[in-house]
């Protein structure tokens, strides 16, 4: 897994690549809890180059909107491939993030 | 599978966004008369072939009018044979036939050698022969898979293409067909496109008729038509009740190469027609369904065998119909029955029939140019829905090659021995042929298991994405599937390894055939937990026992079927994927 972080006006976009399971999601958790550090801070993780998450990477997503909503933050996500969504909607989390089908629209509503 | 049952997995296909009217739609009359009409002028000069058959017999005038109205008859049937769905015959679909270029050189054989009554007979013995070869196509699927129903289809786009350049271009002709004549092909294609790209309703669905009544509207004020069509034109008599004295059957043991073959050449186009018919009307398509492809088949072939008792030539499915309801969004059944009483009445009206049959050529090679475009591309995005190892793509590549090549170096085919020559006719019959062959060779040394071990304490992604990658890819399995069960493999594997749950090495088999694919994980300990009942967000936050099940649950959900075994401490995990 390969994360870029990219400052996009008041928010920070998180471009993740690869794939998200027990051997790297300690990593992601780690970096979201250093951002969240920053009270009201507005994360939107970008997914269209992740392959597959599996349920070690939704714990860490889940745990990351957690520290979102501690901080007073915002936490979203856009750009889902069909594959990745599938996945989503198996493990019943398409209501739990706020997911947005492109980039700019995800940074409009995090604004 | 029985008509009922047939029946009701077409009623269950989900319609895609782009389509209008689905198969069991009924649109307003309005629009499934003008659909139909649409449809015969899509393929009106293909209603020249017999008047071509029985011109080259030395049949006089009013004979020809008698062989135009009995072949609008056999044209009123064919329609109505496709779309039925009880009992064997039919497809279900809406897919009007039209003459098969495929009998053309065959026939021509015929009618030097016996004349009518000859080609008449033999058309009646390849009707036959299709409706053997549809009767047996269901055990034969294992050797035609998607990939190949999707190059036949593409070939189809190809030669449809080729053949709308012709007319556009006038190739072969011996003086180019003017400025007038490509300025009524541009505006032709350009309306045609231009209305499907960037118009709705009305004016998108009826694209093709627009374009086609724009284009011979513009032909004849450019001077375009030929005297000689306006001269048939006037000479047909306005109404006409055939005769049928000029009908006669013979048979002759040495056409028959040439005719089976056709009849072979006529199926697999009929596989690849009707494979469009039902991607073009499922938006979960998935593979060819053999059940409406055999009573497709079997339906040109009780056509054909029509076609030779009334005296013309033999039917097939026509792709540019089918390309066309696709293009428009209209694949109503009861279009069909609109096609069916169009062609009824002209076969009671020569003069309107000539009408069809006398349209301009510029506007014809742009219909057919904007026909090919759509079927050419539903040819590939059939290809590519499979995973292509380097098996397949030496089929699909080498095959398209040779096919491309009976088309480029006619001379160097066809001063092959009289033999060879009978299966080197067209680009498709070649291409096809070629194909299946390969198909064949390829299929040796292909394994339908395949094992591998992992070490639960040093887990290698990538090696476990690789093994269902390149197992898939030479099983030709479709994408989406392994897909699924590329994930599901490695979350069990990493399930199984965080969990504790065993020590020792899993083994990992995979096996595939065209209608499942089924995943194994064994290892000793006790059976994985896969409950029923998603945990809660909490529950998965608090502890890891919380993910655990979240993984348990999405494996269960993700796979078609799950079972899991216990024998002597070893437990198997059997996912099952519908394929």
């Amino acid at each position: 897994m390969e994360i870029q972080e990219i400052a996009a006006g008041h928010a920070t976009i998180l471009a993740i690549k690869g794939r998200i399971d027990s051997n790297n999601a300690i990593d992601l958790s780690n970096r979201l809890r250093a951002l969240y550090t920053t009270r009201g801070r507005l994360l939107l993780l970008d997914f269209q180059e992740i392959d597959y998450i599996t349920s070690a990477g939704f714990r860490t997503l889940l745990i990351g909107r957690r520290h979102a909503a501690s901080s007073g933050g915002a936490f979203a996500l856009c750009c889902l491939s069909e594959k990745v969504r599938d996945l989503f909607e198996m493990g019943g989390f398409m209501e739990n993030f706020a997911i947005h089908p492109t980039r700019e629209e995800g940074i409009a509503r995090l604004a | 599978m029985t008509g009922a049952a047939r029946a009701i997995q077409v009623i269950q296909a989900r319609k895609p966004r782009n389509i209008v009217y689905g198969v069991d739609d009924v649109p307003p009359r309005a629009v499934w008369l003008l659909s139909g009409l649409q449809h015969v002028g899509l393929v009106a000069i293909f209603l020249l072939v017999p008047v071509i058959a029985g011109r080259q017999a030395g049949l006089p005038p009013e004979k020809i009018i008698d062989v135009l109205s009995l072949s609008m008859l056999v044209m009123a049937v064919g329609p109505v044979l496709h779309v039925l769905r009880r009992g064997p015959v039919g497809s279900g679909y809406l897919c009007p036939p039209i003459f098969a270029a495929a009998y053309l050189p065959a026939s021509l054989l015929a009618l030097q050698a016996g004349g009518l009554p000859l080609m008449f007979g033999m058309t009646i013995f390849a009707g036959v022969v299709e409706i053997v070869v549809s009767r047996v196509l269901r055990p034969l699927r294992p050797f035609l898979p998607p990939e190949i129903a999707g190059f036949v289809v593409a070939m189809i786009g190809v030669t449809i293409g080729l053949l709308g350049f012709r007319n556009v271009f006038g190739i072969g002709l011996a003086e180019p067909p003017g400025v007038a004549s490509y300025a009524v092909a541009a505006v032709t294609l350009a309306l045609m496109v231009g209305l499907n790209v960037w118009t709705t309703g009305a004016p998108k669905i009826f694209c093709a008729l627009i374009g086609m009544v724009a284009g011979y509207g513009l032909a004849i004020a450019a001077g375009v038509v030929p005297a000689a069509d306006i001269e048939r034109l006037s000479a047909a008599p306005i109404a006409h009740f055939p005769a049928l004295d000029h009908l006669g059957w013979s048979f002759d043991a040495e056409l028959i190469v040439p005719f089976v073959v056709a009849a072979v050449a006529a199926s697999l186009r009929a596989i690849g027609d009707l494979t469009i018919c039902q991607k073009t009307n499922d938006a979960d398509w998935a593979r060819p369904d053999f059940s409406s492809i055999s009573g497709g088949a079997l339906a040109n072939g009780i056509g054909t065998v029509l076609s030779g008792v009334l005296g013309t030539v033999g039917l097939n499915t026509s792709t540019s119909n089918v390309g066309m309801a696709a293009a428009t969004g209209i694949t109503s059944r009861v279009v069909a029955f609109a096609v069916g009483g169009i062609y009824l009445m002209l076969a009671f009206l020569p003069k309107a029939a000539i009408v069809f049959a006398i349209m301009p050529v510029p506007v014809v090679g742009a219909t057919l140019l904007f026909v090919a475009a759509l079927v050419f591309v539903n040819g590939l995005i059939i290809i590519t829905s499979r995973m292509l190892d380097s098996r397949r793509i030496f089929v699909i590549g080498l095959s398209f090659m040779l096919a491309l090549a009976a088309d480029v170096f006619q001379p160097f085919f066809s001063q092959l021995p009289p033999g060879v020559r009978v299966f080197t006719s067209s680009s498709i019959v070649v291409g096809t042929l070629a194909a299946l062959l390969l198909n064949l060779v390829f299929r040796l040394g292909v394994r339908r298991t395949q094992t591998m071990e992992v070490n639960p304490s040093a887990v290698d992604a990538r090696q476990i994405e690789e093994f269902m990658q390149t197992h898939g890819a030479a099983w030709g399995a479709r994408r989406d599937v392994i897909d699924r069960a590329r994930f599901n493999l490695m979350q069990s594997i990493e399930l199984l390894a965080d969990s504790g749950v065993t020590q020792g090495a899993l083994t990992v088999a995979a096996s595939f055939d065209e209608f499942r694919l089924d995943v194994r994980v064994s290892y000793d300990g006790v059976p994985l937990e896969l409950p029923d009942k998603r945990p809660t967000n909490e529950e998965i936050i608090a502890s890891y026992e919380g993910q655990y099940r979240l993984a348990g649950y999405m494996l269960r959900n993700l796979a078609d079927r799950v079972q899991v075994n216990n024998r002597g401490g070893r437990t198997t995990v059997a996912f099952h994927f519908d394929h």
